[in-house]
């Protein structure tokens, strides 16, 4: 049979741009990691540069963490975790969702979108974006996903914070701990400030945090 | 002088570029699990029990409710029992391996199909561990502070957390490396009367993996698999009570007259063998069934600290 010559090419063969072979496609060297969604619960701040911040954990879609059932479903686990308090944050939170998913040697690895992967060498470096992560925190409770932390709430935590204080008064010739002190005293004047002088809440707008 | 032998001549024919050393050596991994540790509530095998999922009963009793003061003559009125339902469930968990009858036959150093299928136990416990890991990062208390380095006084208010909550001991803590390494250094720093306590000395002996000591009579267990928080900025382990975690496992029945099936002592791995004559190759599978999940959330404290 005859050769059949296109038009555009004299040789009768058409080419595309090559793709590298799978052998040769750059994946993250980090264990999977399934989907996940942030949760929070109202006994969870932290006190960071003089601001409450909630401490914010995670549901995963791993099957038999936290009564994560067969193939992920996460419907009995999100029951469970709402009877115990926690409140599941969407992933539409913020624009664009929270949750960015990178290609990993052993499937796909889902990260927050403040935390960036970088192959060093062998190794996997993650840079992490602390105030993008800290404005995304701000905004869950300016948009109503995360409730007003209770002053009981930051209460305990101040009088945690007093004991370790005074826990160490007492060493105050030890420059290590002298240093820590400093820093603990320091860190409960701003607490005891910011809990009689907080910060305004602004109005709700909810998904429009980035 | 003309013809000597020499190694270049020979190369590629009665020499080779390499020789195989007769046995592996392992690619550096953490391979320290808490699997079988008697903190962890072991719930038994769902086989055969009728569900996947497995129910504590956890019930205010001996002491959890005291007597009133009743008038002699009184009656005295029902007091309510406290009990509540945590659940643990089991899904698979599985691994595979495939490996060409020419590279079996080949062998020489040891990896062959039988090495495959030992090293399911392995993965079967680390895939414990991280299980474990995903489930202590969220007890509702909290000590640390995020971006600082873990410190003796963040161990004492994990400690003392547990303490107010009237959590009976033995307590263990699980930390992230990055956690122990700072943890460690806060120690080596200690001037005072911590630094003659033999706890002290003996926290910062180099030792094998898991195991990393005990400070306060609260052994501590390092782990690669601790999650992270705050974005990756942190590292979240944990400081708990024995029972605080509850596991449940399931072992597959073996099929009559299915391929080979191996089952490891100790464990509720099931590995079997699966044959693709057409393309020379053996399958080999491993399938682990386990659920992790907290039973008391006041029987512990993440500790949240630098990562």
């Amino acid at each position: 049979m005859a050769a059949r010559l296109t038009s555009d090419s004299n040789t009768g063969f058409g080419g595309r741009p090559a793709s590298p072979p799978a052998t040769h496609t750059a994946r993250l060297g980090m264990d999977a990691e399934p989907a996940w969604w942030y949760i929070a619960h109202p006994n969870r701040w932290q006190f960071l540069d003089g601001e409450w911040l909630p401490v914010l954990s995670r549901l995963s879609q791993r099957p038999g963490a936290k009564n994560v059932t067969k193939d992920g479903d996460t419907a009995h686990a999100e029951t469970l975790l709402r009877k115990g308090g926690w409140t599941i944050i969407p992933w539409d939170a913020v624009d664009g969702g929270y949750v960015t998913v990178y290609d990993g040697r052993n499937g796909p690895v889902h990260l927050s979108r403040w935390e960036t992967p970088r192959q060093v060498g062998t190794q996997v470096v993650m840079t992490t974006d602390q105030e993008g992560y800290r404005s995304f925190l701000r905004g869950l409770i300016a948009d109503g996903y995360v409730a007003p932390m209770d002053p009981m709430v930051a209460e305990a935590m101040i009088e945690s914070q007093r004991q370790r204080v005074e826990n160490n008064a007492n060493r105050l010739h030890e420059p290590t701990v002298k240093a820590r002190y400093d820093r603990d005293l320091a860190k409960l004047t701003a607490m005891q400030a910011a809990l009689e002088n907080p910060p305004a809440v602004e109005p709700a707008k909810r998904g429009r945090r980035g | 002088m003309a013809n000597e032998v020499l190694f270049a001549d020979l190369s590629g024919s009665a020499r080779l570029a390499a020789v195989l050393h007769q046995e592996i050596v392992l690619k550096l991994a953490d391979r320290a699990s808490l699997h079988m540790h008697p903190s962890i509530l072991r719930l038994g095998n769902v086989a055969g029990r009728g569900s996947s999922t497995v129910q504590i009963p956890v019930v205010g009793l001996d002491g959890s409710d005291i007597m009133s003061s009743v008038a002699d003559g009184s009656a005295v009125s029902n007091t309510a029992l406290t009990e509540s339902g945590v659940n643990v469930t089991v899904a698979r968990h599985a691994l595979q391996y495939s490996i060409s009858d020419l590279a079996n036959l080949t062998d020489s150093v040891g990896l062959n199909v039988q090495r495959l299928a030992e090293s399911m136990v392995g993965s079967t416990l680390m895939t414990f561990q991280s299980l474990l890991c995903n489930v202590i990062d969220d007890f509702t208390q909290v000590v640390g502070t995020s971006g600082v380095d873990m410190s003796v006084d963040d161990f004492y208010s994990a400690q003392f957390a547990l303490t107010l909550q009237s959590v009976a001991g033995p307590y263990i803590c699980i930390l992230h490396p990055r956690q122990l390494a700072d943890f460690q250094a806060s120690l080596r720093a200690e001037a005072g009367p911590s630094q003659f306590v033999a706890a002290t000395q003996e926290m910062l002996t180099i030792k094998g993996q898991g195991f990393a000591g005990m400070f306060n009579g609260v052994d501590i267990f390092v782990s690669s698999k601790v999650v992270t928080a705050n974005a990756g900025a942190d590292r979240a382990g944990a400081m708990l009570g024995y029972s605080a975690i509850a596991m449940a496992e399931g072992s597959p029945y073996a099929v009559t007259g299915a391929g080979g099936i191996v089952q490891p002592a100790g464990t509720p791995l099931v590995v079997e063998f699966e044959r693709d004559a057409s393309s020379a190759l053996t399958k080999i599978v491993g399938n682990y069934y386990c659920g992790v999940a907290k039973v008391q959330d006041g029987m512990g404290v993440s500790i949240i600290t630098d990562a």
